[in-house]
């Protein structure tokens, strides 16, 4: 598999140059970025060699397979036993994990102190009420306690007029062996943009004011990862700013835990860790603890990748209270500093107010257009259908385009593209770079070692392989069988092309429908009466493109499916005119329209991958066809929705 | 066929929320119903973590022993109140790390032994309509046995994962190499492959 190697890096290939054979590799396995990938599938069309040269690779996997299935399956399993002792293994494994982990280690401790039968005794008793206790208050789901810690702080909120609220926080970091603490106190007005914050370290307490008083390093630095990660800064300790970082968060895992707090009350902690690899700034692991009596935030903590090292930070609150607009004179003006530390909120009324910001940063209306410009050029690039790259603000109001690459020829073609743009700056780096420096990281991630259970002789056997599966499968050779009458052999093959076109159809709407929501959660689409006309052309026409990409792949998709999914559904659903209503129902303002859209298309996926994949968890093939159908119908409508809110936008003066 | 696809780009998105709440609701709301989620992935994925631990790293009985263990690890993950978005790189990666633990400086010689081959030899003897055919798959399937037994440890774990329908990124955490290391691998298993059978 020799050949000549004319490409350049930048896609500049002609009759006579050939991309390397790593890139046609690439190109086989689906691997490449969306635009990579167009281009080497027009080269394709163009040139033989490079045909022949996929095809011999084409060709070697398939070899590969086939020996693989016909040689080597039938020596690699089932194993001699067949599986049929893991269920009592996992039965005796569950039992034995039954006790919760504070009984054991309080029942062990008192054993040990006392080491009499009659402590023994006592600390089974105990256990026993401890055991009774706790299990009248259940772990909650990461959702349900930002749910509730967010409603709580909407409730404190709404009992004051104009409220602002009002946080001292004692930050630490601990970095290389090293450790720093200021105390930071904020004011922020809970319903308007008012805000000022004032510090308290080694130089003594002063305010704190955009572009006027540089914040003490560690402040800036906590800020820029806040922004980096799309965190609100001004609000730490915020449930509602985690749960919307939440959400577009690659989580690897979380957990909820019950902790005892400083002052001996019990707290939630919810840890989120992030599936990496983590660029400079980017978030590893994330905590927030909250009080379980209300539901407050008291405290997060922040593992950050560093350049070279993970550096950690610690919020802990000190005083927090919300109180009226009228009853401060913080944000008055002008304002002298330095100002005499406080101690706690009910202080503040007597604190002289900070001189009126200093607004260095250029205009807000400038920074979005910039941000649109910046969207528009990525998505010329089509570099918003699943490649890792986000736009966000950096302390001094450039607009930061960030993301991971695959390889520096992508990276150089997003900078270049990008390079024009005024008020924008980039750091994109490719997975290997972010994987350097994560290298640490990484290193320390390998999954732990479990140490060997016995085995345990021959037991019940376990369930049936994928019967849920199997049950779509019978139904679809069904339908060919009915359909076609051809042989299983052909009725086979006839199933596996058509879960290749499905799958790849709905991966490509997928990733449509991803790109709408990205839109729809910058400020500027909700916003667009404060764009140029430029930057709302450039926002209208991506709208355009992907609900009208959108549209054609789900017209493809249904056109392979849908008599399929009928036949399967057992004849005509009911589906399309209540999906409709639940379409309209979620689309009342702008981003609900494209969120409708984008959730009937994830649950369409989902339902797909129940049927065509082995992994799916649907019970019913009837039943999923059915809601597959509905989906269809309820896409379509939320589609059309999506049409007249982009021309009401393109008509905005 | 391509299935069991997963996007990990997609992994984190607030649609999937279910599959994390799902499992933060944890033991105490139901030991029964975290057995029977452990016991569907088990039959999922049971068969594909073996095939890979016995091609790559050797012995059936620890493979049996070493995938049944990456399961009751799993039930023990979910129980402690952890969540696993992507199940099937999840389940590989602590096969693999188990499997290099346990089986460290085991001398892997090829997929199938000398007896073993005779014995798939001659069911393909048996089996294959055209012996013409028959000589002619059982003369590649030879050469492919031997040039993957020449494979190093590192491109025949690539290889069988990337065949098992893991892709490039979910390679790379198992391996513990990089995305573009898994690339080059992988292109280079192919070219030996390759070579091999169609010169």
């Amino acid at each position: 598999m020799q050949e000549r190697n004319n490409w350049d890096g930048n896609g500049n290939y002609g009759q006579e140059e050939h991309p390397p054979t790593e890139l046609l590799m690439l190109s086989v396995d689906g691997e490449l970025p969306p635009d990579e990938a167009a281009r080497i599938k027009s080269h394709l069309d163009a040139c033989w060699v490079c045909r022949a040269r996929t095809a011999k690779i084409e060709a070697t996997i398939a070899d590969f397979i086939e020996y693989s299935e016909t040689a080597l399956a039938p020596r690699l399993g089932p194993p001699p036993n067949a599986w049929r002792n893991f269920e009592a293994r996992l039965d005796r494994h569950a039992g034995g994990l039954g006790e919760p982990p504070l009984h054991a280690r309080l029942g062990a401790r008192l054993r040990e102190m006392f080491a009499a039968r009659l402590a023994f005794v006592i600390s089974v008793a105990i256990i026993a009420v401890a055991g009774l206790w706790l299990s009248r208050s259940p772990v909650v789901s990461a959702s349900e306690l930002l749910e509730r810690s967010m409603q709580a702080e909407a409730t404190r909120i709404n009992q004051a007029p104009e409220p602002v609220m009002y946080r001292k926080l004692q930050l630490r970091r601990k970095s290389a062996g090293a450790e720093e603490s200021v105390t930071w106190e904020s004011w922020h007005g809970a319903k308007n943009d008012l805000f000022r914050q004032r510090v308290a370290d080694e130089r003594g307490s002063r305010f704190i004011r955009a572009g006027a008083e540089p914040s003490p390093a560690l402040i800036a630095e906590l800020e820029r990862v806040f922004r980096a990660n799309r965190l609100d800064e001004r609000r730490p300790l915020s449930a509602t700013s985690y749960a919307d970082w939440r959400k577009t968060a690659r989580r690897e895992s979380e957990t909820v835990t019950e902790i005892v707090l400083r002052d001996q009350s019990r707290g939630l902690k919810l840890t989120t860790v992030v599936a990496g690899p983590h660029g400079v700034d980017a978030i590893i692991e994330i905590s927030l603890v909250v009080r379980r009596a209300d539901w407050h935030p008291v405290a997060q903590y922040l593992k950050a990748q560093g350049e070279n090292e993970i550096r950690e930070y610690e919020l802990s609150e000190v005083a927090y209270e919300v109180m009226p607009l009228a009853a401060l004179t913080v944000f008055a003006e002008p304002a002298p500093t330095p100002l005499p530390t406080v101690t706690s909120a009910g202080e503040i009324t007597r604190i002289p107010a900070p001189a009126p910001t200093v607004k260095p940063a250029p205009p807000e209306a400038e920074l979005r257009n910039a941000e649109v410009a910046a969207l528009y050029a990525l998505h010329r690039m089509r570099a918003d259908l699943g490649e890792q790259i986000e736009i966000l603000r950096d302390p001094a109001g450039q607009v930061i385009v960030r993301g991971l690459v695959e390889t520096v020829a992508r990276k150089e073609q997003l900078i270049e593209a990008l390079s024009a743009i005024a008020l924008v700056t980039t750091q994109i780096q490719t997975v290997e770079e972010a994987q350097r420096a994560a290298s640490q990281k990484f290193s320390a991630s390998k999954a732990p070692t479990v140490s060997a259970a016995a085995t345990d002789p021959g037991q019940a056997g376990a369930g049936d392989r994928n019967t849920r599966h199997q049950a779509f499968r019978a139904a679809l050779e069904h339908y060919f069988a009915s359909s076609g009458g051809a042989s299983p052999r052909a009725t086979g093959q006839r199933i596996t092309e058509l879960t290749n076109r499905t799958l790849a159809f709905s991966e490509a709407a997928l990733a449509r429908a991803w790109a709408l929501r990205r839109l729809a959660e910058n400020p500027a689409f909700n916003r667009t009466e404060q764009l140029s006309p430029e930057a709302k052309t450039s926002l209208v026409a991506m709208l355009e493109d992907h609900r009208t990409g959108l549209r054609e792949e789900i017209r493809s998709l249904r056109g392979e499916l849908e008599s399929c999914l009928t036949f399967i559904a057992g004849g005509k659903t009911d589906g399309r005119e209540a999906s409709s209503d639940k379409a309209a129902g979620a689309s009342s303002d702008r981003a609900g329209a494209t969120l409708a859209v984008f959730q009937s298309v994830s649950r369409l996926d989902r339902a797909l991958h129940g049927i065509f994949s082995p992994g799916g968890h649907s019970p019913d093939p009837a039943v999923v066809a059915r809601q597959a159908l509905a989906d269809f119908a309820e896409i379509e409508t939320s589609l059309r929705m999506l049409e007249s809110q982009t021309r009401r936008i393109a008509a905005d003066k | 066929m391509p299935f069991g696809r997963t996007r990990l780009e997609y992994a984190g998105d607030a649609e999937n929320d279910w599959r994390v709440d799902e499992g933060l609701l944890g033991f105490r709301q139901g030991a029964a119903q975290l057995k029977e989620r452990v016991t569907l992935h088990f039959e999922q994925w049971r068969d594909a973590v073996y095939r890979y631990l016995v091609a790559v790293f050797g012995p059936a009985a620890q493979a049996d022993e070493i995938t049944q263990e990456v399961f009751l690890k799993l039930y023990e993950t979910l129980q402690a109140g952890q969540e696993i978005v992507n199940v099937r790189a999840w389940v590989f990666r602590v096969a693999h790390n188990l499997a290099v633990d346990q089986l460290r400086g085991r001398q892997f010689i090829a997929p199938l032994d000398e007896d073993a081959w005779e014995e798939t030899r001659r069911s393909l003897r048996d089996s294959a309509p055209n012996p013409e055919q028959r000589l002619l798959q059982i003369e590649k399937f030879e050469r492919l046995n031997a040039a993957i037994g020449r494979l190093t440890m590192i491109e025949r774990q690539c290889l069988h994962l990337r065949a098992s329908g893991l892709r490039y990124r979910e390679v790379a955490e198992i391996v513990g190499l990089s995305v573009t290391g898994v690339a080059e691998t992988l292109y280079r298993v192919i070219q030996k492959l390759a070579n091999e059978t169609h010169g």
